[in-house]
């Protein structure tokens, strides 16, 4: 008797073809390990025209400032605060605000705004600085980080109205100095103008890392 | 009759490029600020019963100062002024898996190049610019801070910074480590400023002295350029740094050679232990290195950090 072979009819399904592990894309950037934004009450940046904060980070790799063998920042952390540190959640941010990559040597830890592509076989790091300023204004609006003290801004805008007063005492014989006056000028008259409006409005309670 | 031309013989009697006996290295950031004077040392934590070694910071060699009393009365007990900062060691490490083919076909005598010999003493080199990478990573924590965001480091902010610190009492040795691209936006701003300000560029003794990453010396502070530099405000600037000594200092540990364990390369005069792991069934020799070592800030006022432009 003749065999029989069924058949099916000719279903096949095919699946999308992924790529041999060796030939993963992985970022040739040096690895780095995950960290947090912190903030300290000295740390003021005016952005346009308004202060913000300017964060810090803490790393968390073994070795550095504490940080022990297994990553564990702890210690670290008692130590930051005791300066005045604020560390920030990576969860104020929906999704959480440091993100991995798959590197060539390991993960690398970038922040939510920072995107890498390549670019001509160069690896290029966009920044999306419009969103990470919306991010910090939004931490000092939650009240994750409280409105500085006086005397912080007063420090910052000192150290530019010393820069505006120099630049005036060499504008008569230095035209370098007499071309960049009216910016530095400008620039001074926003921080006095930015520290007014930023004490306008009531202070949000602080709220920090548990 | 056929002429014997190159062709003829290509892929036979000729190849169509030899390996030159001298391989040049990539380029790479290869600036180390290993053991440099300005960041303390505190020794090693080998046999010392733990990982974490605790700096005393003390308030004494004129912290307390005199006060005048009067005539007949008591004065009363100053007590000390006293914090601590603790350096942890951790290990950080390399790895080069060599198959003994590739052994066999190095060019390179005596091992070097892409050799056994020439891994282990490239992963010296990765183990100092780890170090450097660890110290350039104590910027981001520091709690003065000049700058602005989005515009070029100039001679002002330089400036900034050396007053900041000098308010603070600091010494007035002070050291630079900026990101390349800070160094490039200082001497341009250099160009256009007015007074006595000098810059004094780096010599060829200087750098065999103070290594590859010396730029020279402005206004007394000693410049040093490393792109490990971390960036700031979500990659739109780079924070570099201005410290004297004390700010920061590092420990480190060697583990004891272990009997009976495969091969093992102690590079003269470092911490660094490399090791040679055999896989005899993959005729594969793993050169793996190890560095125990911690960096950490000591004192956060002998610092601070200076904010630039991308």
């Amino acid at each position: 008797m003749a065999a029989t072979f069924g058949t099916g009819g000719g279903n096949f399904s095919g699946t999308a073809a992924t790529r041999p592990a060796a030939m993963r894309d992985l970022l040739p950037m040096p690895s780095s390990g995950p960290w947090w934004f912190m903030h300290h009450p000295a740390r003021w940046l005016l952005v346009g025209d308004e202060w913000l904060p300017a964060l810090g980070k803490m790393v968390a790799e073994p070795g550095i400032n504490r940080v022990d063998k297994d990553g564990n920042t702890d210690l670290v952390e008692v130590g930051k605060r005791k300066q005045g540190w604020t560390i920030i959640p990576w969860e104020v941010e929906p999704g959480g605000y440091c993100i991995a990559w798959d590197g060539q040597n390991g993960k690398v830890h970038l922040s939510k705004w920072e995107t890498p592509n390549m670019i001509a076989g160069q690896v290029r790091v966009k920044s999306d600085e419009a969103a990470y300023w919306d991010f910090c204004r939004r931490l000092v609006a939650e009240g994750h980080i409280s409105l500085p003290d006086a005397q912080f801004i007063d420090v910052i805008i000192e150290r530019q109205a010393q820069h505006v007063e120099t630049l005036r005492s060499s504008a008569p014989t230095h035209p370098a100095s007499a071309l960049v006056l009216p910016a530095e000028e400008a620039k001074l008259a926003k921080m006095e103008a930015a520290k007014e409006r930023l004490y306008a409005n009531e202070p949000a309670p602080k709220r920090g890392r548990k | 009759m056929a002429n014997i031309d190159f062709a003829a013989l290509s892929g036979n009697a000729r190849i169509s490029a030899v390996l030159h006996q001298m391989i040049q290295t990539k380029l790479a950031d290869k600036a180390s600020l290993w053991r440099h004077p300005a960041i303390s040392y505190f020794g090693t934590l080998s046999g010392s019963g733990s990982t974490a070694l605790q700096v005393p910071v003390v308030g004494l060699g004129g912290t307390d100062v005199m006060a005048s009393v009067a005539d007949g009365i008591g004065v009363a007990n100053t007590s000390i002024t006293a914090s601590a900062a603790t350096i942890t060691i951790a290990r950080q490490a390399l790895r080069y898996d060599l198959t003994d083919l590739a052994k066999l076909s190095n060019p390179i005598a005596g091992g070097m190049g892409v050799g056994i010999e020439g891994l282990a003493e490239s992963i010296v080199t990765g183990a100092e610019m780890r170090f450097t990478s660890m110290v350039c990573n104590l910027a981001s924590g520091i709690s003065t801070s000049v700058g602005s965001t989005g515009v070029d480091l100039s001679v002002a902010t330089f400036y900034s910074a050396i007053y900041a610190l000098q308010l603070t009492a600091n010494d007035p040795t002070f050291m630079a480590v900026l990101h390349p691209q800070q160094i490039n936006d200082l001497m341009n701003s250099l160009r256009s400023e007015a007074g006595p300000g000098q810059y004094l560029a780096a010599s060829q003794e200087q750098v065999q002295a103070k290594g590859p990453g010396y730029r020279g010396s402005l206004f007394g502070v000693d410049l040093f350029t490393s792109t490990k530099i971390p960036t700031a405000n979500a990659g739109a600037d780079y924070a570099g740094m201005m410290f004297s000594k004390g700010f920061c200092g590092y420990a480190d540990g060697t583990p004891a050679p272990v009997q009976g364990a495969g091969g093992l390369i102690l590079p003269a005069g470092t911490p660094i232990v490399v090791e040679l792991e055999r896989d005899a069934s993959a005729a594969l020799t793993k050169i793996v290195g190890s560095y125990y070592v911690g960096v950490a800030e000591i004192e956060d006022a002998r610092a601070v950090q200076i904010i630039s432009d991308f």
